[in-house]
């Protein structure tokens, strides 16, 4: 299989046209609704096609040969409008290449083992009563991404972990530093552990040397979205020597900042990194500025051929040789930004320059629009002028120059630049 | 009261008014945009000119007058490096801008509606607007650091908005 390097897709959804051009690490930002989701929805299609098949008929769901039934299939009840048809259609192209999805939906001879790993914003679905639901257990309004890596879960859960072990701490699929990391800012001193309920087993936490179990419902929020997510990275990891898992190559991870403190995204970030190590290609989708300001930095510390354990101390962890490798290997990558603006269009924001004069750059995709326009008023308010916030607008850098204007209105003013 | 007439009145910088924007080096005065240019009334390098008088002090860099609706007013622009470490140090010169102000330049004070700016060297900015750094700036009075400063015509806010993509 070619490697995917860019997807285009037209009037498909929310999406007039995204043409993403794919880094080891590519990050999607942009209000909700504006289509990312059924992008990285249609990159999984586009490079598991086989394996989205394969799934879908060993769980006994069937389709129509039509792309909007698919669809209806694929990304969940009632999404097969998203595919237009006609002249002025919906279209996908494919590393420059136009692609037939018609040819997707039809049965064929495919490669059948999954390519990307897909962590989708819904992931606490996956866990009903503390315990992974398998894929049959979801509703057909539920997207494939859901179902999938709520089947994924529990697979890792029934077949690879000991019933008795503790899932957290685990020695053999984290790194020292992300343990104490996670236990400090996730879990703040909590085991996570597989506990009997009658016949039921279910995921609990439980202090060490303390019988008494919490169970999944009296969790905090950030513990409830963290937990299917570290499953998933547990997924990634594999406890043997390998770096990374069978035919995996790309990982998807939506909204990985979903109810967490900013010190805990921090750490989910450095795990991001990890993977990057691992030789996976990720793709992030958020609303966190957590985000960019990690990928700001390894921008910055490539330009400037900075050392690349300065990113460790970004995060504030210890510059083990282990950790050291993590950041090297990361300042090695190609990173992406691209934002969903609300007419459909993707735009590439990868410089992430806050004084750029693209403001859509500047603001990281209205990621830190919002403190940018409280900082103004602040400091207008400061110096006791009200009106000025009203006034003054710096960038974009459209205006003309001193010395620009135009002469036929009004006399030119001696000493103005030429 | 007009920006040159200010900076008459003020003895310590009162040889140092030039017209437009030849107060500044070639290179900061390129990052000076202005809609209407012809509204520029004059500028003042304070660094230079407190040079002598005041070698040790951490001088701000230049004032700039504009004509904006009806009055003309003092914007005070600091041309300086825009990165996290560089906080303190325009932080410092603010403080000595105001200061300064309030004793020795009253009638450029009064002028001073416009605020105050930084401007960054060579148009790098390194200071995220979500930044506990961008908030001392805001805390301070302190607008940017910004690559450009575009000063506005009257209606300035209505036209600049309508310039951003994606908006209606």
């Amino acid at each position: 299989m070619n490697l995917l390097h860019r997807l285009k897709l037209i009037r498909v959804g929310q999406i007039t046209c995204a043409d993403v051009q794919f880094g080891d690490l590519t990050v999607l930002v942009g209000p909700q609704a504006t289509g990312k989701s059924i992008f990285l929805q249609f990159l999984k299609l586009a490079q598991d096609t086989g394996y989205v098949h394969e799934q879908l008929r060993r769980h006994g769901i069937e389709w129509e040969r039509r792309v909007p039934e698919f669809l209806d299939v694929y990304l969940g009840e009632g999404m097969r409008g998203v595919w237009r048809e006609g002249t002025d259609g919906s279209a996908v192209s494919v590393n420059g290449h136009a692609a037939d999805v018609a040819e997707w939906v039809a049965p064929r001879h495919r490669f059948r083992k999954a390519t990307v790993f897909y962590i989708p914003a819904q992931r606490v679905l996956s866990l009903a009563n503390g315990w992974p639901r398998p894929f049959q257990g979801f509703a057909s309004e539920d997207p494939f991404a859901v179902r999938d890596f709520s089947e994924t879960f529990r697979l890792l859960m029934e077949q690879e972990f000991s019933p008795t072990a503790a899932l957290f701490p685990k020695t053999n699929r984290l790194k020292k530093e992300y343990r104490e990391l996670l236990a400090h800012h996730v879990f703040g001193g909590f085991g996570l552990h597989v506990d009997r309920h009658g016949a039921q087993k279910r995921l609990v936490l439980r202090r060490e040397k303390d019988p008494q179990s919490i169970p999944f419902m009296v969790w905090s929020a950030g513990q409830r979205e963290f937990v299917p997510l570290l499953m998933g990275l547990y997924w990634l990891m594999p406890a043997a020597k390998v770096k990374r898992r069978e035919n995996l190559q790309w990982v998807i991870i939506e909204e990985l900042e979903m109810g967490l403190h900013p010190n805990a995204i921090s750490v989910v970030l450095l795990l991001v990194l990890e993977l990057l190590w691992r030789g996976y290609r990720v793709c992030l989708s958020t609303h966190s500025p957590h985000v960019l300001d990690v990928v700001w930095a390894i921008r910055v510390i490539q330009q400037q051929r900075a050392d690349p354990t300065r990113l460790l101390d970004v995060f504030k962890v210890r510059k083990t040789g282990p950790m050291k490798d993590v950041a090297q290997a990361t300042i090695g990558k190609k990173v992406q930004v691209y934002y969903f603006d609300r007419t459909g269009e993707a735009r590439d924001i990868s410089n992430l320059d806050p004084g750029s004069e693209n403001h859509l750059e500047a603001g990281w995709g209205g990621l830190s629009e919002f403190s940018g326009r409280v900082n103004e008023i602040v400091a207008d308010i400061v110096n006791g002028s009200p009106g000025l916030a009203t006034e003054p607008k710096v960038e974009p850098a459209t205006g003309r120059s001193a010395g620009q204007g135009d002469a036929s209105k009004e006399p030119e003013l001696p000493g103005l630049m030429p | 009261m007009t920006f040159k007439k200010a900076v008459l009145a003020t003895p310590s910088v009162q040889q140092a008014y030039r017209p437009g924007l030849q107060a500044l080096s070639p290179g900061d005065a390129k990052r000076i945009q202005a809609e209407n240019p012809r509204r520029l009334t004059g500028s003042l390098n304070l660094d230079a000119a407190l040079q002598a008088a005041q070698p040790d002090a951490p001088r701000w860099d230049y004032g700039i007058g504009y004509r904006r609706s009806d009055r003309e007013e003092a914007f005070w622009v600091e041309v300086h490096p825009a990165s996290s470490d560089n906080v303190s140090e325009v932080l410092e010169k603010l403080a000595w801008l105001r200061k300064w102000l309030k004793n020795e330049a009253s009638s450029l004070q009064e002028l001073t509606r416009g605020g105050f700016y930084w401007v960054a060297t060579g148009g790098s900015v390194a200071i995220t607007r979500h930044s506990r750094q961008a908030r001392q700036l805001a805390k301070a009075g302190l607008r940017g650091p910004w690559r450009v400063l575009s000063l506005p015509a009257r209606d300035s806010r209505a036209r600049a908005r309508s310039r951003l993509p994606g908006r209606a």
